[in-house]
């Protein structure tokens, strides 16, 4: 048994199998082919062919924003230009992965040197298009997946690498890096997952299947748990149990003090998925909307925007908040680059016209929610 | 070959989104498509080369299509670029 410390992310207890998300490999850019151009050639050919179907079938299940993401992903996987020069690299000696991995790095310096900040945050989009490909040349899957229930560990979980992830099956999350306010800790509370980041030499120490209990509230990982970690870790879930069950009593009540003050008692979101959730554990309301968490994939539209905040207003049917997206600080947004500052949550007076979201909206007016402006 | 210019009408100019609307269009036509701004030109069937342009709102760019099709997908690719491609 051993026990690793980390960051508290989200609240709550789980014990199960770690499935173990270890990250790819670095490509030999200057890998030379053993086999014929032709068949080379072919090899590349059928990966991208496979990396197309494997977005066709995300993009038929996602919606929004992050249907439009995988859109362009496919195109930039489905580039004839992108091939063409892959398979010169080829014809010159490289393997397919090498020559993939050349070609996206080059369209990425390219993207990243221009002016617009938006377009030059692409330039990741097309590493991980590249990625995709050598992703199906390796005969690997990029997707993080689970087959059964388990505890997901790895060394950071992007946004997209969790599209396709079966949350019913997600106990907890594990990561080394990470802080207790980014996207991954958000999400994770949203969620009702318990989640620890920022576990320093975590892959190390766990294997695949391995027993690991995940402790939200204290932060601290336990690796192959003995008979007496089994015993507390069980006692104290059939408390929270218990504690659950007490409370459900008052979920669909109005909220009110002993002696008869009324409180609504509102929720905090940042996601559909949460606002059904609000609803469903009887929320009277949203007192705060995270809207930036909807901007993890980049900056959306104004009507995605909106679409989005219809969505969310239609699935509630009471009072909601919206807050202007909170961006920079912790919460970088690709295709924003927000210049790092000292003191990024530091509030003063003589130094900004109020809090931060309001600050950036109102020095960027064009990031603004259109329920802002005007 | 036809050719046309035309000013940029998406609000984000030719983003990931856009652009990749743009492409698949282009991909229907047999015709060979092409975007310019200022010096450079670029093929209009690669989602890559379509946002290494640069393109913003507002900016004017010379769609050219050569092919047979040329007719065809000058009229529809031109006012899609014209538009708000999203």
């Amino acid at each position: 048994m051993k026990i690793l410390h980390g960051i508290p992310a989200a609240p709550g207890l789980a014990i199960g199998p770690a499935h173990i998300i270890r990250p790819a490999p670095p490509v030999d850019v200057t890998a030379q082919r053993t086999v014929d151009t032709a068949v080379e050639t072919a090899r590349m050919e059928r990966a991208i062919g496979q990396a197309i179907a494997n977005l066709d079938r995300l993009q038929s299940a996602a919606s929004g924003l992050t249907a439009d993401m995988l859109a362009a992903q496919r195109e930039m996987v489905d580039d004839p230009e992108l091939k063409e020069g892959a398979d010169a690299l080829i014809a010159a000696g490289f393997t397919a992965e090498a020559a993939i991995t050349r070609v996206a790095a080059d369209y990425a310096e390219q993207l990243a040197s221009l002016p617009d900040p938006y377009l030059a945050a692409r330039a990741e989009d097309v590493r991980e298009a590249g990625r995709r490909i050598v992703t199906e040349l390796r005969g690997i899957s990029l997707e993080v997946r689970l087959e059964r229930s388990g505890i997901v560990v790895a060394q950071d979980l992007a946004p997209a690498e969790t599209v396709g992830l079966d949350v019913a099956l997600l106990q907890a999350v594990v990561t080394e890096t990470g802080s207790a306010t980014g996207h991954l800790a958000i999400v994770a509370q949203g969620l009702g997952i318990p989640a620890v980041v920022g576990v320093a030499g975590m892959l190390e120490q766990a294997d695949e299947g391995t027993t690991l209990i995940i402790d939200g509230d204290r932060g601290t990982v336990t690796i192959a748990p003995d008979e007496a970690s089994r015993g507390e870790m069980e006692k104290r879930l059939a408390t929270a149990q218990g504690e659950r069950e007490i409370l459900e009593v008052y979920r669909d009540r109005p909220g009110m003090t002993a002696d008869g003050i009324r409180i609504e008692v509102f929720a905090n979101i940042g996601s559909l998925a949460e606002a059904h959730k609000a609803v469903e554990m009887g929320a009277e309301g949203v007192g705060l909307f995270r809207t930036e968490l909807i901007a993890a994939n980049g900056l959306p539209a104004e009507e995605a925007q909106h679409a989005i905040y219809q969505e969310v207003a239609a699935v509630l049917r009471r009072p909601l908040i919206v807050r202007t997206f909170d961006i920079g600080g912790d919460k970088p947004v690709p295709g924003l680059e927000i210049p790092a500052e000292a003191n990024p949550f530091f509030r003063l007076a003589w130094d900004s016209p109020g809090p931060r979201p309001t600050r950036r909206s109102l020095s960027a007016p064009d990031t603004r929610p259109p329920a802002s402006r005007g | 070959m036809m050719e046309r210019k035309v000013t940029l009408g998406s609000k984000s100019g030719l983003h990931a989104r856009p652009a990749a609307v743009f492409v698949q269009n282009a991909k229907g036509f047999q015709s060979q498509v092409t975007l310019s701004k200022n010096e450079k030109t670029v093929n209009g069937k690669s989602i890559l080369s379509v946002l290494s342009l640069g393109a913003e709102q507002g900016d004017q760019v010379i769609l050219k299509v050569n092919g047979d099709d040329a007719q065809l997908a000058i009229d529809k690719l031109a006012p899609l670029l014209e538009g708000d491609l999203g």
